[in-house]
């Protein structure tokens, strides 16, 4: 899972596992509309959070991290949602 | 085995919430939502899945159509109309410091259906295929013209094979001929009850000698008819609410068993009060308490009150069924099953519209008595009447249970597109749920007690609860 890491002039860099990447971009839309205070930014694996004054660390790498994985849930089945509301409004 | 999209929503103790789209639930540790989000599922996961019936093998399979089953029983199903909001008049013998329409003054003219009104009422009332109808009188201060009641109702009884009548009136003024049109058995009566004497006198009458008027009618009114002809509801002030302990024994005196605690209407003239900073948070709050005060107080006398709109919430998370508040259903199509008649015989989707509309925001009128429905308008309406594949409520495990109110979201931000998490219904609703899921997994016997109460079952059984441990 990803890690964390404090690095001076940063509040703190989180990893992305492989598996995770593709819904990245996705997810950092989502946080900066809940998270408008911080600066969050894509580089490679990692997203670079800074600013994060206010929140802690704990909470921050949670709604990261959550975010991605609804990101991911949420791609990985939209088909079968919409077979789902095919299936029951067919006439 | 293929598992439905599980939404989850970290709770107060630690634990996660997890919710289907057929709004299976569940609670589960963090370490099941690593392994769900990272597709490393266990195989008492699997188990676990598969007995809550959140997987299936192929599509169409009896798992998958079981699901759709579920899924299809939860949205609000389209029905005839069968349920009108009408307002004869605008007139009011009372003068409310948060009055949620422009009422007008009793003696002022101008502001009562016409005959021409009257007419068209009937005519629309008329085209309504039946077989029953809801009719729900407000005002103003509907029995200032009993006449007009009168036709309408003699009118739906004649038309209709079942009709219901509700008169939502306050009670000041009531002669003969008022008493004898409620009187009768299918008509009912709404009004409201601030709480004890001095919350209503403060905030509603503002004379003792009206004050005395108000609780001598409604104790006539109690004494005159049997339980369940009468129905009460306060509107709550954040920035002064009434004492809840004294507010409860004022409806239970009065037989009334169900409070519907509602916050200050913001559609209407009411935005202009000052309630102070962070409304939202102090009613969550405010709710929240009161939540936790009957659950003690049903223990403590066990006699069993409820929070109406907590209560529909509840059944909404436990059950298909309760979809017949009109402020909370998924989708909630406009002019559907219900509309609004005003006292110019304009139509408009929801009373809130009618608020909204009446103190020049925005017009939200949807056709008049003499033309129709104006379907072109409410099918723009309709655009936002679900949740379903809003870009936030598609991640939130409340999805399943929760609605839209498109009207709130225009009278608040002039749009409809706010991020949902920005919005007060999103606020509200997602404190309240938070309030379902924590007493439905308290597990202690007073919580358990009014559980089974509010729900209507026999007994609270912790498997209603499921836990993924």
């Amino acid at each position: 899972m990803a890690e964390l890491f404090n690095i001076s002039g940063f509040d703190f860099v989180v990893e992305i596992p492989p598996q995770f990447e593709e819904y990245v971009d996705s997810a950092l839309l989502r946080l900066q509309v809940a998270h408008p205070v911080c600066r969050l930014s894509r580089s490679g694996k990692t997203i670079t959070v800074q600013s994060s004054k206010g929140l802690s660390e704990v909470e921050l790498r949670k709604a990261i991290l959550h975010t991605i994985y609804r990101e991911k849930i949420y791609a990985e089945t939209l088909g079968m949602r919409q077979a789902l509301v095919e299936a029951v409004t067919a006439r | 085995m293929k598992v439905w999209p599980l939404k989850f929503r970290e709770m107060s103790d630690g634990s996660m919430l997890f919710a289907d789209d057929a709004g299976g639930f569940f609670k589960a540790g963090e370490g099941f939502l690593d392994r769900y989000a990272t597709d490393n599922l266990s195989a008492a996961d699997r188990m676990f899945l598969k007995e809550g019936s959140h997987g299936f093998e192929r599509e169409h399979d009896l798992p998958w159509t079981s699901f759709a089953y579920r899924w299809t029983r939860r949205q609000s199903r389209p029905r005839k109309m069968n349920y009108v909001i009408l307002v004869p008049t605008l007139r009011c013998n009372l003068a409310c410091g948060y009055c949620q329409v422009s009422r007008a003054p009793e003696k002022a003219r101008g502001f009562d259906w016409s005959d021409e009104t009257l007419g068209g009422v009937l005519s629309f009332l008329n085209g309504l295929e039946g077989p029953d109808i809801k009719i729900e009188f407000q005002g103003g201060e509907p029995l200032l013209r009993v006449d007009l009641l009168e036709a309408v109702r003699d009118f739906c009884r004649e038309k209709f094979s079942q009709s219901q009548f509700v008169v939502c009136t306050n009670l000041q003024r009531l002669d003969a001929r008022a008493w004898a049109f409620l009187d009768a058995d299918d008509t009912f009566i709404s009004t409201s009850l601030d709480g004890d004497r001095q919350t209503h006198e403060r905030q509603r009458t503002h004379d003792g000698a009206v004050t005395d008027a108000f609780f001598r009618n409604l104790g006539a009114a109690v004494a005159r008819y049997s339980e369940g002809k009468i129905s009460a509801l306060p509107t709550v002030d954040v920035a002064n609410p009434p004492n809840f302990d004294v507010l409860l024994d004022s409806y239970e005196r009065y037989g009334i068993r169900s409070v519907y605690l509602r916050p200050i209407n913001h559609q209407g003239f009411a935005r202009k009060l000052h309630q102070g900073d962070e409304i939202l948070a102090r009613w969550n709050r405010l709710h929240s308490e009161f939540i936790d005060l009957l659950i003690a107080r049903n223990h403590r006398t066990g006699r069993f009150m409820e929070e109406y709109y907590f209560s529909q919430c509840l059944k909404r998370v436990l059950r298909f069924d309760a979809d017949n508040h009109v402020d909370i259903r998924n989708p909630n199509f406009f002019a559907a099953d219900y509309v609004v008649i005003d006292h110019d015989g304009l139509f408009y989707p929801t009373d809130e519209a009618r608020m909204l509309s009446r103190i020049g925001r925005i017009d939200l009128s949807i056709g008049d008595v003499a033309t129709g429905i104006d379907r072109a308008k409410v099918d723009v309406l309709n655009s936002g009447a679900f949740n379903h594949f809003d870009p936030d409520c598609i991640h939130c495990a409340y999805q399943p249970f929760c609605g839209t109110d498109v009207v709130d979201d225009i009278s608040r931000y002039g749009r409809v597109d706010i991020p949902r998490p920005d919005t007060w219904f999103c606020g509200r609703h997602l404190a309240l749920f938070d309030k379902v899921f924590e007493v439905l997994y308290r597990k202690d016997e007073p919580a358990r007690a009014s559980l089974a109460a509010w729900l209507g079952v026999v007994a609270w059984d912790d498997g209603m609860a499921p836990v993924h441990s």
